[in-house]
């Protein structure tokens, strides 16, 4: 190793938690935690969309763990058979919500219902309980 | 070109009124290692960054640092959220009032706008990324701070989240590092 340079060791691939710890934690990954003060055991929405809307955003934050995992390592093959399992449960999980709640997007295929737009329709994020 | 999805990266849901807190977290919001600032100074990076790995993963974090932005927001938003003029004033957000109402505002935690000094562009990769890891590690420690100055666990649930993105953005930051100096010894 050279000196005047800084180092950081790669991140060894040992798979995923499972979804809901990795939102809790906010890692998707066992080996890169460090815990200070808090951490909730568990969500508690109030309601049955903040429920279904939980699903949707456990499966997304994994997709974004891996995604700036795979950025820099795109030939990971386990990493990219994880990506594929947590993709699948995402869209599994948009469509449950986006049948019972609206649209997740504006091109989405619920974003028309009856003639009419739903993508306006709140609540909106910072109003979900 | 960016997407938006109705859904916040990790659910907030504050139910108690808290203006003190509303005024410290707003560093996180608009302060020198806030979120806003992160996510500009990684979108202005990108063009100047040699390798494809790296434009993704400044792209990436940049574009992750947006939806903390909006988690930030929400919990101004909520903290805020039904308090009258005088428990502002009490809470020493009089000024808050008199500016912005109920509104939040890019701000930091003494109420002066956001301003772009805190932002490093050099157009030099191992300098940007070294200005990108030392600003995960302000933030880091900025809402270690935010966490010893609430018990509420509405505001720590969320706070110890973005806490950790930081740890796994300064993890990927130093991996990218290491990739720089391989390009550089070829």
């Amino acid at each position: 190793m050279e000196l005047g340079k800084a180092y950081i060791k790669k991140q060894d691939y040992e798979g995923l938690s499972s979804s809901t710890e990795s939102l809790l934690k906010g890692s998707s990954f066992p080996n890169i935690y460090g815990y200070f003060k808090y951490l909730p055991s568990n969500f508690s929405p109030a309601t049955e969309q903040g429920k279904n809307l939980l699903e949707y955003q456990k499966n997304f934050f994994q997709i974004v763990d891996l995604t700036l995992y795979l950025d820099l390592f795109p030939n990971d093959a386990v990493a990219i058979k994880d990506f594929k399992i947590v993709y699948d449960r995402l869209k599994e999980s948009q469509i449950n919500y986006e049948r019972n709640f609206g649209p997740l997007e504006f091109d989405s295929a619920f974003a028309i219902k009856n003639g009419e737009w739903q993508y306006n329709k709140c609540p909106w994020p910072w109003e979900v309980k | 070109m960016w997407k938006y999805v109705k859904s916040l990266q990790y659910p907030v849901n504050i139910r108690k009124k808290d203006l003190q807190m509303a005024k410290f977290l707003s560093t996180q919001y608009g302060g020198s290692d806030g979120e806003l600032g992160a996510a500009v100074r990684y979108l202005n990076q990108r063009y100047t960054m040699p390798l494809e790995e790296g434009k993704a993963l400044l792209t990436d974090i940049a574009t992750e640092e947006l939806g903390h932005i909006e988690i930030i927001q929400t919990m101004i938003y909520q903290l805020l959220k039904g308090a009258s003029p005088d428990e502002l004033k009490s809470a020493g957000l009089g000024s808050h009032f008199a500016q912005h109402n109920h509104s939040i505002y890019p701000q930091d935690a003494n109420g002066v706008p956001f301003s772009t000094t805190g932002i490093g562009s050099h157009g030099d990769p191992i300098a940007d990324i070294h200005e990108d890891m030392a600003a995960e590690q302000k933030a880091r420690a900025t809402y270690e701070h935010l966490m010893e100055l609430t018990d509420d666990p509405d505001i720590l649930g969320p706070l110890s989240f973005l806490r950790q993105r930081e740890i796994i953005h300064y993890q990927r930051f130093g991996e990218l590092l290491n990739k720089l100096y391989e390009m550089e010894s070829k």
